[in-house]
């Protein structure tokens, strides 16, 4: 099957699949992800490949893609074809990374139309495959990620050796190429001031944590990024299992400390926090994405702890990436510069929030 | 953008800091010194590339490695930190194995999943197909169309007679 022109109408109004903000955990785990690192056997790595070796990769890469029963009817969009909205578009939607969206030389993504699937053609890699999930689904992620490699391997040749596994432009990937990653909201222990404790217990479990922040990307917000490090040594299993083993344990400390900040003593300075958020929103006539998120992530606390009423966490996830600049200009279908965007991002949560009491 | 701290590698890690004050201020650090302040538990490949390079030097000469298929030389490598094609893990093993032991956690030996087929045959095509596509594009880059148009052919050659990965054993 042919591929289609994308369709940003589609692209723009809603989050994908990974934002529904429905599952297993979803007032803390807004998503998880699984990526497999490819490349074609026989051919450089990136650093070391023309343009037109890489477009030599894509010419091979593409029909492959086409007519997948893993990943049926995938959009393409070639990156070097797209403007710049578009290629911001899609990262801020996490079909893409900053690396291939600020990248050079021929590179594109295909990405099914509910946006649980993702392949970014060189990116590090020939390939990075991607399966995306809202909530706590890792399993799920990784069972749409290995189906979409094992399709993919009666089309393509991978590079890859009984010792050192599947081989990666950089080795920090070499071995099973899997990134597993979950993204958390962690308002309260950031409150608290105890993200860094969790950074330290996650390190010496050989979790990596990040937090999320910058131009472009899902904005502070205490959005936070826990994922594996070891890919080598290990089966996709054990990769999959350590970071789920480590889990509970964070989701139980940022519940703790919702639970704190929810105790009497404390309660009213949570609502004061939580209405004042949420009449800013509100009201506001120019909002930068930073203080948009800011705000968001505070009205995220008050509607799990029950502080708010009246917005649903579906549409609080939406809204994380619906005001990202990209998308600001995406609904207005123009380009905007910073100060434009900023006033047309209030608008825009005027009009989200008028129902809320 | 580049890194408020050293003011050299590029910002990877961005976030918000917020005092008492609710005084707002942006930090933006590279990966480097994200690690060296404890703001990220990645380990930066470069980092450790570096805080091993000394050590690496030492072991015979391991800087003037260099990879036949892709000419990379591990001392390329460290600088930039990333491979130049799937022959590099065999031609730098002697220095990459220790180096990735320390990566990821002990772990040298792969223990997950391959492609179905691999076993099938040795890798010899998809090396040859490696050192020709470097030959065509040294030919193109010293304008010697003819060589490279020939090596074209070859390439061409080699992958019509085997387009697709050998079927897996008795599947
Ligand atoms: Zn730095
Ligand atoms: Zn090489």
């Amino acid at each position: 099957m042919p591929f289609e022109p994308p369709a940003f109408e589609r692209l723009d109004r809603h989050g994908g699949e990974w934002l529904r903000g429905v599952g297993p955990e979803a007032d803390i785990v807004i998503s998880s992800r699984v990526r497999l690192a490819r490349n074609l056997g026989g051919f450089p790595f990136l650093t070391r490949a023309s343009d037109e070796q890489r477009r030599e990769v894509i010419a091979r890469v593409r029909p492959a893609l086409a007519g997948l029963a893993s990943a049926p009817g995938l959009l393409w969009v070639e990156l070097t074809q797209a403007d710049e909205i578009t290629g911001a578009l899609l990262m801020e939607r996490h079909l893409i990374s900053r690396e291939l969206q600020g990248g050079k030389g021929p590179r594109g993504v295909a990405f099914g139309a509910n946006e649980a699937i993702s392949v970014m053609v060189n990116e590090e890699d020939h390939l990075r495959l991607q399966a995306m999930r809202s909530a706590l689904a890792l399993d799920e992620a990784w069972h749409a990620a290995l189906a979409l490699d094992q399709e993919l391997e009666g089309h393509l040749e991978f590079a890859a050796d009984p010792h050192w596994g599947y081989l990666t432009a950089c080795p920090t990937n070499v071995g099973t190429g899997l990134r597993a990653s979950v993204m958390l909201h962690l308002p309260a222990l950031v409150q608290m001031k105890q993200v860094e404790q969790l950074f330290q217990s996650a390190s010496r479990t050989g979790l990596a944590v990040r937090g999320f922040f910058g131009e472009g990307t899902m904005a502070s917000g205490d959005l936070y990024q826990v994922s594996n490090q070891v890919t080598l040594g290990k089966s996709e299993e054990e990769i999959l299992a350590s970071l789920k083993g480590m889990l509970p344990n964070m989701l139980a400390y940022e519940r703790r400390c919702r639970e704190e900040l929810a105790r009497p003593k404390r309660r009213l300075r949570l609502e004061d926090r939580c209405y004042r958020a949420l009449a800013t929103l509100k009201a506001a006539r120019i909002l930068t994405t930073e203080e948009a998120m800011q705000l968001l992530s505070i009205v995220r606390l008050g509607t799990v702890t029950g502080v708010l009423s009246g917005l649903s966490l579906p549409r609080l996830n939406e809204l994380l990436v619906l005001l990202q600049p990209a998308h600001v200009q995406a609904l207005r279908r123009r380009a905007l510069s910073g100060e434009e965007r900023d006033v047309q991002r209030a608008q825009l949560v005027r009009e989200a929030l008028a129902e809320v009491p | 953008m580049v890194c408020q701290n050293c003011g050299q590698n590029p910002a990877t890690l961005h976030y918000t800091e917020i005092d008492d004050d609710q005084e707002r201020t942006e930090v933006h650090v590279c990966e480097e010194c994200a690690v060296a302040q404890g703001l990220s538990t990645e380990v930066s490949l470069p980092a450790m590339l570096s805080s091993l390079g000394q050590a690496v030097q030492a072991a015979a000469g391991a800087d003037d490695l260099t990879c036949p298929s892709c000419g990379l030389t591990f001392k390329e490598f460290r600088r930039k930190g990333r491979l130049g094609c799937p022959k590099d893990y065999d031609a730098f093993a002697a220095v990459l194995k220790p180096l990735l032991q320390k990566m990821h956690g002990g772990g040298s030996e792969h223990r997950g999943r391959l492609p179905r087929g691999l076993a099938a045959g040795p890798h010899s095509t998809a090396d040859r197909l490696l050192l020709l596509r470097r030959m065509q594009r040294e030919a193109v880059d010293a304008e010697r169309y003819e060589e490279a148009a020939r090596l074209r052919d070859e390439i061409q050659g080699i992958e019509g007679a085997s387009d697709r990965p050998a079927p897996p054993a008795g599947a």
